[in-house]
């Protein structure tokens, strides 16, 4: 009889740790590193768990609020002195995400060209400089842009996107080559 | 009187001995370099620092930064989100002779900078931050309420190291 209970305690211990054990390896955490070629070159390393980047998203959402209130609720995109609304860029993506895997735009300018592509599930934004200085992509759900641009008028749903990056992706998410630096986010 | 007196002599210094025995340390151990430099090891009694803040001028009894009043519901999630997740290091940055390193160890924070000859090492229980953003009024810090905060701490606490001179903070 008793060392059935022991029996019982063990196996019950041997569950719940496996259990913590299994619920820790599941969350997924958020991985950040920079590395400058060179013997002085820097490198950083950031790995923060997603619920802690979750939290930061919440701040970095407040501190739009703020900005918006501050710019009379007006917030847009500045591309190199143009500025693009949030509310036209939701307007567009509403009618490319139908569109199917396509090239939507591509762009050359001088040694600079930018590519931004939908394959599958995934946007595509790549770019390059033809003197070989930089290259770069950046790869995007569509579910995370649609989770983005979910919010209202010029507002960015930036929680709502952490969260589906978070469900809907595991693997790289950017990836830049600029020169000597090369910057590689990914989730795992 | 006088064997009332004899008694409340006895009596007060007995009960003062015991606060001081039941108090919680800070050890501070400063060395200067060189073949002659000093050693001074200072044990100071927390309960007697929070004491002796009653009669400190008002600046040194609080801090105030009513600016972040907004983020301390944050600092708390991050806080519970850290105690939460698993050890490991947090952040690093290498660059020549500065490194920096944050790392997560049991329910500690750990950050050590070292640049050159130049290390500090810290290591901040996370509870010990739970109860200072707790413990913030919406206006600022009473500082004796920090320095409870710094009695959660066991251990090594702070670690600077200059050239050869040094200081270490523990508590125990």
């Amino acid at each position: 009889m008793k060392n059935r209970a022991l029996l019982a305690l063990a196996l019950a211990a041997v569950l719940i740790s496996g259990g913590v054990v299994q619920a820790q390896e599941q969350t997924p955490w958020l991985h950040i590193r920079v590395t400058e070629q060179g013997e002085d070159g820097a490198r950083v390393a950031v790995n923060l768990p997603v619920s802690l980047v979750q939290v930061f998203a919440d701040v970095a959402e407040k501190e739009l609020e703020k900005e918006l209130t501050g710019r009379g609720s007006h917030v847009d995109i500045d591309m190199e002195g143009h500025d693009i609304e949030i509310a036209d860029v939701r307007r567009a993506w509403a009618e490319l995400r139908n569109a199917g895997d396509a090239e939507f735009v591509e762009i050359q300018e001088g040694d600079e060209y930018v590519k931004i592509s939908r394959s599958g599930d995934t946007i595509l934004i790549a770019f390059e400089e033809n003197d070989g200085a930089g290259n770069g992509r950046v790869e995007v759900p569509v579910s995370v842009v649609d989770a983005l641009l979910s919010g209202e008028g010029q507002r960015l749903n930036i929680r709502s996107a952490i969260d589906e990056m978070i469900s809907s992706s595991a693997g790289e998410i950017v990836f830049v080559e600029d020169g000597d630096t090369t910057v590689r986010i990914w989730i795992e | 009187m006088p064997t009332k007196l004899i008694i409340g002599l006895l009596v007060a210094p007995a009960i003062f001995l015991g606060l001081l025995l039941s108090a919680d340390y800070a050890i501070i151990d400063v060395r200067e370099g060189g073949p002659d430099g000093m050693r001074i090891i200072v044990p100071v009694p927390l309960s007697l620092a929070r004491l002796a803040l009653n009669f400190a001028p008002a600046e040194a009894k609080y801090v105030q930064v009513p600016e972040i009043a907004e983020y301390l519901p944050y600092a708390e999630r991050i806080v519970a989100e850290l105690r939460d997740a698993p050890d490991g290091l947090l952040v690093s940055v290498d660059e020549r002779s500065q490194h920096v390193r944050v790392e997560k160890i049991g329910d500690a924070l750990a950050v050590h900078v070292e640049d050159g000859s130049d290390v500090v090492d810290v290591e901040v229980p996370l509870d010990a931050v739970l109860d200072i953003v707790r413990s913030y009024d919406g206006e600022g810090f009473d500082t004796r309420d920090l320095i409870r905060a710094v009695g959660r701490a066991r251990g090594n606490v702070a670690h600077v190291k200059s050239g050869d001179e040094e200081v270490k903070i523990w508590v125990w």
